[in-house]
């Protein structure tokens, strides 16, 4: 199977979008090891990349490969949702939370 | 049962999902809806029954007239008497209540339009791909969009049920409102789907992170304080515990800065710790966690130490960019620091604390070994002068 590709979209280097960056890549980590491709992108550093992709709010997670495309907005530390609106298998590591 | 929870349940019967059915076949965004078909179809049929009863008592108001004395005549009268009997009936036992029926439907609906439509509180009703079905007026407001902006839109798959998330939404090119949001599933016309209430929570989310800053920082010099070092070095000392990136904690003390104080005033020895600062944050990378303890106390969390080596390592920098400004001369006091540095070691078991702690001692050491020095110096330099007086 091809390697995940994510990308994520915050609002700024605030702390909330630093738990969100750092929570997901803590859960890509547990998922993939280092088999997976995550891009993070501040709309307010480059604000047109909201537009053109439509997003309407962050944190903002779009799963782009492998097909279909899914994309979630939320709390990125929820490890039980993200499993769940991936359709992953659980870890184990999302009841240690 | 929570007031949202309430809300769905009372949501599931959807009065607004006929709304928003119209609004969506229409396109009439925040107009009003069609209404009144029904109410058209009844008056019609009332007409209809009306004439037909006038109609009847005519013909047989005729047929009185010209006195024609047959079964048709007979026929006519009955069925005038009939329709006047069953008329008022129909209109008492059906017309009436269903009547009554389709008003309290439409108050009811007008009363929760009136609801969602001027609730503070935007919501939005989001599909399972994460499309949005329904976006009421706050919602539109909230995310500086038109309903037609909205509906059918990727919002996203809301990921987190039944409870509070904090997050942004982009009003425009690079500007964002912070909301609340809160998500708990719903159906809307035999389908699944979200039920999304969002709240403008800017001003707090504002006023709460001024204060966590004012909280972790250090005033004077803008490094965060005590409470800031232990509150952000938790995280990556832990993942350095459970073997992700390593992390080394460098204690700095500022030396000399009573004699600072004493001899150039207390404005002088702020301006030395400022300094100090300053130069920390010249020689630390910023993903690395610098704090002033208190006092002339200073601490380095360093996040992925690259080499050991003394010519990469951080004090050897902090020492070069010392010995620079000692050099310019630019300020009435010589900088000087005794350092400690603890590699944290991921097979042990010991706490930031600990580590925090034998780190300061390495410091003592060194200053206690830079007393040493000095003294060793200046016992050469009185023997030397004691030597040359002699000569």
């Amino acid at each position: 199977m091809d390697a995940p590709k994510f990308k994520l979209y915050v609002t700024g280097v605030t702390p909330r979008s630093r738990r969100a960056v750092s929570a997901l890549r803590a859960f890509c980590k547990a998922h993939w090891g280092d088999d997976f491709e995550l891009a993070i992108v501040d709309i307010l550093q480059d604000p047109s990349r909201a537009g053109d992709d439509g997003v309407l709010a962050t944190p903002t997670l779009v799963k782009v490969a492998p097909e279909p495309s899914i994309r979630m907005i939320g709390d990125m530390s929820d490890s039980k949702a993200l499993v769940k609106a991936l359709g992953l298998a659980p870890t184990g590591a999302e009841d240690a939370e | 049962m929570s007031r949202h929870q309430q809300g769905s349940t009372y949501f599931a019967p959807s009065p607004l999902g006929s709304e928003v059915n119209d609004r969506l076949s229409n396109g009439a965004g925040h107009g009003n809806p069609a209404r009144g078909t029904s109410y058209s179809a009844l008056r019609i049929i009332l007409a209809v029954i009306a004439i037909a009863f006038a109609a009847e008592v005519v013909v047989m108001l005729i047929l009185a007239q010209v006195a024609i004395d047959s079964l048709v005549a007979e026929a006519f009268a009955d069925a005038a008497m009939l329709t006047t009997i069953i008329a008022p009936a129909l209109y008492f036992i059906v017309f009436r209540p269903l009547l009554a029926l389709i008003r309290e439907h439409r108050h009811s609906k007008e009363s929760f339009r009136a609801i969602v439509d001027k609730s503070d509180d935007g919501i939005l009703l989001v599909g399972q791909s994460g499309i949005v079905r329904f976006a009421n007026h706050a919602a539109t407001h909230l995310l500086n969009r038109k309903y037609e902006q909205l509906v059918c839109k990727n919002f996203g798959l809301p990921i987190s049920e039944d409870k509070t998330t904090e997050i942004d939404l982009v009003t425009g090119a690079g500007m964002t409102v912070t909301a609340e949001m809160r998500v708990l599933s719903t159906h809307w016309h035999n389908e699944s789907c979200f039920l999304v209430t969002l709240r403008d929570v800017t001003a707090n989310a504002n006023l709460r992170e001024k204060l966590r800053e004012q909280s972790l920082h250090d005033e004077l010099t803008g490094l965060h304080n005590r409470r800031g070092f232990f509150t952000l070095s938790e995280r990556p000392f832990k993942m350095a515990q459970r073997g992700g990136p390593r992390v080394r904690l460098c204690f700095i003390d500022l030396d000399g800065m009573k004699p600072i104080n004493d001899v150039h005033g207390h404005d002088c020895g702020d301006l030395a710790l400022k300094d100090t600062a300053a130069l920390l944050r010249d020689t630390f990378r910023e993903t690395d966690i610098i704090a002033r303890l208190g006092g002339d106390e200073f601490a380095v969390l360093c996040l992925s130490p690259a080499s050991t080596t003394e010519e990469t390592s951080p004090i050897a920098r902090l020492q070069e960019r010392v010995a620079d400004f000692n050099n310019a001369g630019h300020r009435p006091y010589q900088l000087s620091f005794s350092m400690g540095t603890v590699d944290h070691d991921p097979s042990g078991s010991a706490s930031l604390n600990e580590l925090l702690a034998r780190a300061d001692e390495h410091m003592y050491n060194h200053k206690q070994e830079k007393q040493t020095a000095r003294d060793q110096q200046e016992a050469r330099l009185a023997a030397a002068a004691v030597a040359h007086s002699k000569i």
